[in-house]
């Protein structure tokens, strides 16, 4: 060691102790641990499905898509019907010491339930979801057959640090069903929850309560920011219909109030949209009604209206 | 305030913190309580700022805390952190600094008989580590702070023992040309 060598060493020493200090390291540390617990939900179900969406060949996915309006196509009207229908998860774990009840949440039309370990010895945070489609997926995996629930099934181990990822699907009374976890579980452990599913019908919970939807949509996304619907015929993914909580975002040239909020309505070709300042949740909420539909200015302001933000929701 | 060589350590050199292992609820807290100021003193070592040393060691814990009795459960959990310590430091740094910055101004030395002489010099010291590219200032760190050998350096960077050994050689030509020009002595 020379002396720049040691002048090096002396002064990355001496910095050290310019260091922040720990206190409260430990509380911060948990606070963002808990804020990424509670987005995590939401976050996984994003990158589920981007991975999808890039497993899936291109001309698949072109196929899935709503078909362009013609121009002379006639747009639906949308009509607005009161109260709003959660779609229900139709599965469960058994009640499980060290394992939360589960947090259900569509995306895409895809049903997920997350069941959250508070036991990380003996058990691994599971995520069953439930989809019209056979799943696709992104990354490179092992993959062997196993039998679950008297049926055929794919096991999917993908070996990452610090924890293997499994993931069992099989098809089950016309959809396809995914569990996924870690190797917390052995390959038959894994087997043995699936095994354990039951039936159920576990409500997803809104971020808003509606006074009014859209009649003759169904519900193709809710999470803890947004609800969006799809026509009825349409393919899960192409939501039309979009109500989003958004962190709060300038909003110029208000034209209207919604319940007393500044709101702006805009008109394009491609939607019309309707921005909320919601100042009381520190939020923007917006409302865009795609291309394919029409709704009139007055049943827009009037859904608006009726969108009820719930301690639950969280903007994105 | 003088420090204690091993806190910085390799991770083969770095105190078990044996509950940790033991992958307990508690462990977690016991960890951050232990081995948070030393996980501080490296990322601030490591990025030369205060707050992104703070956020740096808040993310990677944060990210780590559900995991933990999985990271627990490795041979030195302290080792994998810090790692991921660098990784993301190295992330971040790509993200938001496309280029090398430039080295940073050097106060002119006092006389190497006065008392502040010492600590002059290694004020000069801080300020050209502020210049180098991040990687540099990586193996430096690793190198000189944490008395890591090449060879663990080549594998917590995922690189080559010849790439630490340049990169470090680069940044130490640079720093000499840069101590010559204004003149600084060392005080060993």
């Amino acid at each position: 060691m020379d002396d720049l060598d040691r002048m090096l060493a002396g002064s990355l020493h001496d910095a050290a102790g310019r260091a922040p200090s720990p206190e409260g390291l430990l509380n911060a540390v948990r606070r963002r641990s808990d804020r990424y617990r509670r987005r995590r939900v939401a976050a996984q179900l994003s990158a589920l499905a981007a991975v999808a969406a890039l497993g899936i060949p291109a001309g698949i996915v072109l196929a899935n898509r709503p078909a362009p309006l013609p121009a002379t196509a006639t747009r639906e009207v949308v009509r607005l019907a009161a109260g709003f229908q959660p779609p229900a998860f139709p599965y469960t774990l058994p009640p499980t010491v060290g394992m939360k009840a589960p947090i259900v949440t569509l995306r895409d039309g895809d049903l997920v339930a997350s069941f959250e370990a508070t036991d990380q010895r003996d058990h691994a945070d599971t995520t069953v979801t439930v989809t019209s489609g056979k799943p696709a997926f992104g990354t490179a995996a092992a993959e062997t057959p196993v039998q679950v629930r008297g049926r055929n099934g794919r096991l999917r181990t993908v070996d990452v640090r610090p924890a293997a990822q499994l993931t069992l699907y099989w098809q089950e009374s016309g959809r396809w069903i995914q569990l996924a976890t870690d190797d917390t579980y052995t390959p038959q452990e894994v087997v043995a929850r699936a095994d354990a599913l039951s039936s159920a019908s576990i409500a997803v919970p809104p971020p808003f309560r509606l006074d009014y939807s859209p009649a003759g949509m169904v519900a193709d996304t809710i999470s803890p920011s947004t609800m969006s619907f799809r026509p009825a015929g349409a393919p899960p993914g192409s939501a039309a219909f979009t109500v989003v909580l958004r962190k709060p975002r300038p909003l110029t040239g208000a034209d209207r109030t919604v319940a007393g909020h500044d709101a702006r309505l805009t008109r394009d070709a491609g939607a019309v949209r309707l921005a909320v300042d919601v100042t009381d949740w520190e939020a923007t909420l917006e409302i865009t009604v795609g291309a394919e539909l029409t709704i009139s200015d007055d049943d827009l302001v009037r859904f608006a209206a009726g969108v009820h933000i719930l301690n639950r929701s969280d903007p994105e | 305030m003088p420090l204690p060589r091993q806190i910085p350590g390799a991770p083969a050199r770095a105190p078990v913190i044996s509950d940790a292992r033991t992958g307990s609820p508690d462990s977690f807290d016991e960890f951050v309580q232990t081995r948070g100021w030393a996980l501080l003193r490296f990322a601030y070592v490591l990025s030369g700022d205060s707050y992104l040393g703070e956020d740096l060691v808040q993310e990677v814990l944060a990210r780590m805390h559900r995991r933990w009795p999985k990271v627990a459960a490795m041979d030195s959990p302290e080792a994998y952190v810090r790692t991921a310590i660098v990784r993301q430091f190295l992330s971040w740094r790509r993200r938001r600094s496309a280029g090398e910055s430039i080295l940073a101004e050097v106060p002119e030395p006092s006389a190497a008989d006065e008392p502040q002489h010492h600590v002059v010099v290694r004020d000069q010291m801080w300020r050209l580590l502020a210049g180098l590219p991040r990687s540099q200032r990586a193996v430096l760190v690793l190198r000189f702070y944490c008395d890591l050998p090449d060879d663990e350096i080549a594998a917590l960077l995922n690189c080559g023992e010849s790439t630490v050994r340049s990169q470090a050689s680069r940044a130490l030509a640079k720093m000499r040309i840069m101590l010559a020009g204004k003149g600084a002595r060392g005080d060993g």
